[in-house]
């Protein structure tokens, strides 16, 4: 920036001898570049605070270090550029988020290079999906309950792939909720939003995060009964419920 | 108990489903709450997915990615620097 390179030409001079009065002139000028300075490094400091989250963030989006560590820079530079647009400097890890965010979802919507993930037919396909339903009904293993057995087997690979499957902004949503750990309230200020909507796509995302994960599952040999239970669950609700309707149909493939 | 229960309304399993996002985040407040967790208490399969869907959530919290920084910071050092 320029009054960096104003500071260090200062800095650098060859000291001079200047009367009492070309001192006076030249002291609101150089309170002004030392101001500036302090003002970037308070900025840069900021910033580097915030980095190891975001790039945590980053990574859970995009789960590649480059893609991740290009976002990461790309988001940096426009906040230096826009950092007159912040007007409470304490919600600076916010405003890098958001800003992250959208880059994200641009990128991902622009880019030939990742596959258009279409929201409408993910809706369509894992509408209500529960992984829960479906694996407890299944003969995972003899041993625990279906679902206990399930939830050890996953690998964080495994769950990070499945987050990689979502849909952008499903994916932005789950991930700040779930590993941001952020509310919705805030989530939603971040994305400009409402707050229905995020709660909307929470609820979305982990849909097709369980029916991404339920295939993984029967990837691994996870097999469904082939006579679904009828009364299995102890209800006092008076609801007869048969649980059918989100159980794969049996795929009894040996893996 | 007894008593104060007789004013809770029951909800049925497909109701219930609707406020489990709700309560695992802890939004859930109130009556609507109370009925949830009176239902959830005498529902084992409606316990179950909510104790599962809880254990998901932790796990998806703490599912590790690459958390090797030093090589952006000296990245993002430099790019600060120049700019």
């Amino acid at each position: 920036m320029e009054f960096l390179q104003q500071h260090h030409q200062l800095m650098s001079a060859p000291r001079i001898f200047v009367s009492s009065g070309d001192f006076d002139k030249l002291y609101p000028a150089l309170k002004t570049v030392k101001s500036k300075v302090s003002k970037h490094d308070d900025l840069k400091k900021s910033i580097l605070d915030c980095l190891d989250d975001l790039y945590r963030f980053a990574l859970s989006l995009s789960h590649n270090s480059t893609d991740a560590e290009d976002l990461v820079s790309e988001t940096v530079l426009k906040a230096i550029e826009n950092i007159s647009k912040l007007n409470d400097k304490t919600k600076m890890k916010q405003w890098l988020f958001r800003i992250l965010s959208h880059k994200f979802i641009d990128q991902r919507r622009k880019s030939k290079r990742f596959p258009h993930l279409s929201l409408e037919k993910e809706n369509n396909e894992s509408a209500n999906f529960s992984l829960y339903e479906s694996v407890s009904h299944s003969s995972f293993t003899e041993n625990e309950t279906p679902e206990s057995s399930l939830m050890q087997k996953f690998l964080d690979e495994n769950i990070q792939q499945a987050i990689m499957e979502l849909p952008e902004v499903f994916r932005v949503a789950l991930v700040l909720c779930d590993k941001e750990e952020m509310s919705y309230q805030e989530i939603a200020e971040m994305l400009d939003v409402a707050v229905g909507t995020v709660r909307s796509r929470i609820a979305r995302g982990r849909s097709i995060l369980q029916k991404k994960l339920w295939q993984q599952a029967l990837e691994m040999g996870i097999r469904t009964r082939t006579t679904a239970p009828s009364k299995e669950k102890e209800c006092t609700c008076g609801e007869e419920k048969t649980l059918t309707s989100n159980i794969e149909q049996p795929i009894l493939s040996e893996k | 108990m007894a008593k104060a229960q007789q004013h809770i309304r029951k909800t049925t399993c497909e109701e219930a489903e609707k406020w489990f996002n709700d309560l695992i985040d802890g939004y859930l407040k109130g009556k609507t709450r109370t009925e949830l967790e009176y239902h959830i208490d005498h529902c084992k399969h409606c316990f179950g997915r909510v104790e599962f869907e809880k254990k998901l959530k932790e796990r998806i919290r703490t599912a590790k990615v690459d958390r090797n920084t030093a090589s952006l910071r000296k990245k993002i050092v430099r790019l600060l620097d120049e700019v």
